[in-house]
């Protein structure tokens, strides 16, 4: 009984950290429209500071929360709000996303270089002792955060509820013109909301703090808060109350969860559904949310699309690339670079390439945004080494089978949902994946998961040069594919449900069927570049495929242009070259990248200096047009029908 | 309601605005008399709501002025243009309907001087309705008593000038009378009002000026008896 | 799935089921009620047109009718089969097509592959081989000329000026090849001469066995080539009948125009239900 009260009360004060983190989600949300990702990395840099200020500056305990949490909030949310989202007005709906995720990664990146994981550091709980109640004991740590989350909650529903501010602060969202119209300034509202959001973020990142008993770590800190996520999620990323609610009894739930049923479990599953738990807790609230309401939109698209390349342009292009290849193959066969082949770095960047046409296929075209595609690739290379016994064909085909039946059930119970949620739903299946799956000890043995080279009879891939050259045989052959569809019946379909949903149903077409195969095709595609990957590395570790690198991926092929074939193979190519540079520099390049393109729909090749003509290298020939014409096209409506209140 | 605001002449001169690459208004020229009650009329697609877009500062013309007693419009913000004592009520949307009656209002005024108490009372005092509805949500009120709120807001401000978007829009004529009549008394303390009206016998009956929109430019103006012929040649032609 | 016989309403059409019928339609909005029971019945092989006043209610009831929006009361039978519980992509494949009064295009695609979309909407998704698109491209610049767009057909959609637009909209939705169509102010936006093309186009079609019905504010057109008029005023049918009966009925003209004295109170919609039965039958 005394055990059930300790963790009762453990429980609630997990809930209470991430409902004050949770309430700053719906606060950003409700006043800015933007869900935003980085609210866990904010919370992790606030902790870092907190450490920094009060432990290595010896910086008072109050002194230093006032700094961080008005100082601080103040500065990042100014910063976000002015520099990043008001740019992007009018832009397409996956970029919020996009710009958030690049906030998250150049926090994380910055963080990496600034504290060393090398050095441990273990912040102190604000109020130190403990007092007996009940025959269990009580931290004042514990009251404290519980009380502060209490005070969070009632604070902002007052605000919210009862002062003029507020109201403005809710109305922002529904009706910016409004706003303006009734006298205050809609840019203004939406700074305070980011102000309040960073603030929520801060207080909960340094509250919760001490609870990372081992020392603090940047990416543990930054998803510390995503049950935090799923709690918004419950409340529907509008209601304070139930979100508070929501966030205490997962809180509950997973502090029971972790002490009653994983001990029964065998200790490595246990142990990885503790730190899978709080995405598993934010895929279940996304797929017990009702599905979004058809409707008209009355915008219409107006990307200006890239030319797609023709059947003969793509066949000479794609030849014109082998060709290249094999030159590459011959010149560089042995050239050692920084203790790998170079062909081997080579090999890296066509598979990534074909993981990179796997998201030109998912997010360009269809307009769905999935952050789990470096995942499917992990699911490729187990199958292609636990299940088919390494390097074979048959585990190739096995591996594209998998992931696409793996993609289908991911996709099923939210395609339905608009584009932020099912980024957060393979957000959190990326990461359940990764923590609950990969870093079991049995799926890649620990260590390293060998794969050995591709055989096929009377051939052999053994050498670099070959499997260099099939590998490049694969990223042609995807290439191709990819634009194949796009010239397709099917890829029409996918840009037209992307474009205009409504119209999509209302020529017989389901939209349901549509989104969930393109996105099983592109896990297949994943899938089998994970197997390649695999093949060209040999041996591949748990640490391969995680969130984060997937997410620095996504961004990269976004910067360069998320419609075009070339955009996937650049995006490789930087994040390869970067990664032998720069490691710990791939987050602040993606980060800043993504913000630099801003709205700009088709990336760095959709700008005014790109639109060359060039057949392969481009699927694009015209591509976009610069700044400013990429707006989208409102058809203003003089004879607008009854209007539809909330 | 202190009738000391001195109600503002408007003219409207040489006003181009488009949506993108579409153009709306070729050029619109319109002069608005101190204190009148000055109703546009129009078929749909005319441009009426766009001019009155532009008079609220939701729209930066590509060319032409619009002035205020002697005030340009120019690319004023919306937000700044209230403070100058511009109320524009846009088109069959005029509240928040995810806020109660009683939250729009004492929004109304928000970084004015009123307590939020006077400005309830006042609008209360006009539409006793709104005070039965005060804790409802604005989005669940009937059309009538949604228009109703968002005429408060013209009501609790105490404009100069008060731009009306249709506010006809989708309701039963008795509601639309007694939305009028409210105008009309905001009219008598010493305002200059512009409404967009499509029901033209409503429209002219309350006015003392009139003028006619078709395809993006003025088509005739005048008295109100002058406008009634030319209407249903433009409506029903 | 059991078909249910729709209640008789509207213009006389014999033996023959209407091609569209809606019955006792209400859609409330929170407290506004944006349609309060709605009967109405389009036949076959006429155009029906339905006028009325912005905010009337038009496209909420078209937006009934496509499937966009669930109505609180009421059901929608297409050619005698109860269809209120159906998906938009359910309904299209029964022969419902239409166009949008806020344009709902592809905006990424040419106004080509926008009808072609329309076209192999029942075809099998997957063909990588570009055999269809010969075989198909002797049928899209059909459709499009049709609507009376030649030269422009390669142009990205969202570049192409709203009226062009339209008549894009309204190819595409024909391309489905439709036995019932709503269109949503096809005319606006169109010129004299393009306005004149489509009211051709509109007898035509519904010479071909076509049940058209037509929103538009254009009254020449609608006068012109409308066997039968509703007229809808905030959610209410007030009146129905041919063209020469519409425009001399004065409740119409009150709704249009604005009526100084409103006629014994009945057009409050909390009080509103008597007026409707009598006005709407058919002469």
């Amino acid at each position: 009984m005394s055990n059930f009260l300790q963790y009762t009360i453990f429980g609630v004060m997990l809930g209470a950290g991430y409902a004050i983190a949770a309430t700053g989600l719906v606060v950003t949300y409700t006043t800015a429209g933007v869900f935003n990702f980085a609210q866990g990395a904010i919370g992790m840099v606030a902790a870092f500071l907190y450490w920094e200020l009060t432990i290595q500056c010896h910086v008072g305990v109050v002194l230093s929360l006032f700094i961080l949490l008005v100082g601080g909030s103040i500065v990042s949310g100014l910063v976000v709000e002015g520099a990043l989202m008001r740019r992007l007005h009018g832009a397409t709906a996956e970029r919020p996303v996009m710009v958030t995720l690049g906030v998250m990664v150049i926090l994380t990146g910055l963080a990496a270089i600034i504290w060393s994981p090398t050095t441990q550091r273990t912040v102190n709980n604000m109020v130190s002792g403990q007092f007996s109640l009940a025959g269990i004991n009580i931290q004042y740590q514990e009251v404290l955060i519980i009380g502060v989350a209490l005070v969070v909650a009632a604070g902002l529903r007052f605000l919210f509820v009862s002062t003029r501010p507020g109201y403005a602060l809710r109305a922002v969202v529904d009706d910016p013109e409004l706003l303006a119209l009734a006298g205050v300034s809609p840019n203004r509202m939406s700074q305070y909301g980011w102000v309040l959001g960073s603030m929520m973020a801060g207080l909960s990142g340094i509250l919760l703090a001490p609870t990372q008993t081992t020392g603090l770590n940047i990416e543990a800190m930054t998803l510390l808060v995503v049950s935090g996520y799923a709690a918004a999620i419950v409340g529907r990323l509008r209601s304070i109350p139930v979100t508070f609610i929501a966030a205490i009894a997962i809180g509950l739930a997973q502090n029971y969860i972790s002490n009653y049923v994983l001990p029964h479990l065998s200790q490595s599953l246990g142990t990885d559904l503790t730190y899978a738990l709080p995405m598993i807790f934010l895929f279940l609230a996304l797929v017990t949310l009702p599905s979004v309401r058809l409707r008209a939109s009355g915008r219409l698209s107006a990307v200006r699309t890239p030319r797609v390349a023709t059947r003969n342009e793509s066949l000479v292009g794609g030849l014109v690339f082998f060709g290249i290849c094999i030159v590459f193959a011959l010149v560089y066969n042995g050239t050692i670079y920084n203790g790998t082949t170079l062909l081997n770095l080579g090999g890296l960047v066509l598979v990534l390439g074909i993981v990179g046409l796997s998201i030109v296929l998912v997010t360009g075209y269809s307009g769905q945004v999935s952050l789990c595609q470096f995942s499917f690739m992990g699911i490729g290379a187990f199958v292609m080494g636990k299940v088919a016994g390494g390097g074979s064909v048959a585990g190739l085909i096995l591996s594209g089978v998998v992931c696409a039946l793996i993609g289908a059930l991911v996709a099923l119970p939210t395609i339905r949902l608009s584009g932020l949620y099912l980024a957060l739903a393979t957000f959190a299946f990326a990461d359940a994946v990764v923590t609950g799956y990969f870093n079991d000890g049995s799926v890649y043995g620990g260590g390293g998961l060998n794969i050995g080279r591709i055989v096929l009879p009377g051939l052999s891939f053994g050498g670099d040069a070959a499997e260099f050259l099939l590998v490049a045989a694969f990223f042609v052959a995807s290439a191709w594919f990819v634009l194949a569809v796009r010239r397709s019946r099917f890829g029409r379909r996918l840009v037209a449900v992307s474009d205009s949903p409504a119209a999509y149903a209302t020529v017989g077409l389901n939209i349901g069927i549509t989104k969930v195969t393109v996105f099983a095709v592109g896990a297949a595609m994943a899938g089998v570049a994970g197997a390649l990957y695999g093949t060209v590395q040999q041996t591949v570790g748990t640490s391969d495929f995680d969130l984060f690198p997937g997410i620095i991926f996504v961004l990269f092929v976004v910067i360069w242009s998320v419609r075009t074939a070339s955009g996937a193979f650049l995006a490789a190519l930087t994040y390869v070259v970067l990664n032998q540079l720069w490691p710990s520099g791939l987050g602040i390049f993606a980060g800043i990248g993504v913000i630099l393109i801003g709205r700009a729909a088709s990336g760095i090749l959709g700008l005014e200096v790109f639109r060359i003509n060039w057949p392969w290298l481009h699927t694009s020939g015209s591509a976009d047009l610069a700044d400013g014409a990429e707006e989208d096209v409102y058809v203003p409506s003089t004879t607008g029908d009854v209007r539809v209140p909330g | 309601m202190t009738g000391t605001t001195s109600a503002p002449s408007v003219t409207i001169s040489g006003i181009r605005a488009s949506y993108g690459r579409i153009e709306v208004l070729h050029g619109v020229d319109l002069a608005i008399p101190s204190g009148s009650v000055f109703a546009l009329l129009g078929p749909n697609g005319a441009g009426k709501s766009t001019l009155l877009k532009v008079m609220s500062g939701r729209l930066v013309p590509t060319a032409g002025v619009v002035d205020v007693d002697g005030f340009v419009v120019g690319k004023t913000p919306a937000e700044k243009l209230v403070k100058r004592g511009i109320c524009a009520i846009p088109e069959g949307r005029g509240i928040f309907p995810n806020l109660t009656v009683r939250e729009n209002l004492r929004l109304w005024t928000y970084g004015g001087k009123a307590s939020m108490a006077e400005v309830e009372e006042k609008a209360y005092t006009t539409f006793p309705r709104l005070k039965e509805r005060r804790k409802q949500l604005a989005g669940l009120m009937s059309g009538g008593e949604q228009q109703m709120l968002a005429i408060s807001r013209a009501l609790v401000t105490d404009p100069k000038l008060l731009l009306l978007d249709e506010l006809s829009m989708g309701l039963a004529p008795l509601v639309v009378a007694e939305l009028y009549e409210s105008v009309k008394e905001l009219a008598r303390n010493g305002m200059t009002v512009l409404m967009v009206e499509q029901f033209v016998t409503t429209a002219l009956a309350l006015a003392d000026h009139a003028a006619i929109m078709v395809h993006g430019r003025v088509a005739n103006q005048g008295t109100p008896q002058e406008m009634a012929d030319a209407a249903l040649t433009a409506y029903l032609a | 799935m059991s078909p249910v016989d729709p209640p008789a309403i509207g213009p006389d059409m014999g033996a023959d089921p209407a091609a569209l019928v809606v019955s006792g339609v209400v859609v409330q909005f929170g407290g506004v009620r944006a349609l309060g029971d709605v009967h109405l019945s389009v036949a076959a092989g006429k155009v029906t047109g339905l006028i009325g006043p912005n905010g009337a209610g038009k496209t909420t009831l078209f937006n009934v009718i496509g499937g966009l929006q669930r109505p609180n009361e009421g059901r929608v039978f297409l050619f005698g089969e109860d269809i209120t519980k159906k998906k938009p992509h359910q309904r299209a494949r029964r022969g419902l097509a239409r166009t949008f009064q806020r344009l709902e295009l592809f905006g990424s695609l040419s106004a080509a592959h926008n009808v072609q979309v329309g076209l192999e909407s029942t075809d099998r998704p997957w063909t990588l081989s570009s055999r269809t698109r010969r075989s198909a491209g002797t049928t899209v610049p059909e459709r499009l000329a049709k609507v009376g767009i030649g030269v422009e057909r390669d142009r990205q959609a969202s570049e192409m000026p709203t009226g062009t637009a339209r008549l894009v909209e309204l190819a595409r939705a024909l391309a489905i090849g439709p036995k019932v169509l709503l269109l949503d102010e096809p005319g606006s936006g169109l010129d004299e001469t393009e306005s004149e093309a489509l009211g051709d186009l509109l007898v035509d079609l519904s010479g071909d066995g076509v049940a058209v019905l037509l929103v538009e504010h254009d009254m020449e057109l609608v006068m012109r080539v409308c066997d039968y008029i509703y007229v809808l005023d905030f959610g209410q049918i007030i009146a129905s009948g041919t063209p020469d009966e519409i425009r001399t009925n004065a409740k119409v003209q009150a709704a249009y125009l604005g009526a100084q004295e409103p006629a014994e109170g009945d057009r409050d919609p909390s009080s509103e239900s008597s007026a409707v039965g009598s006005e709407a039958a058919p002469a």
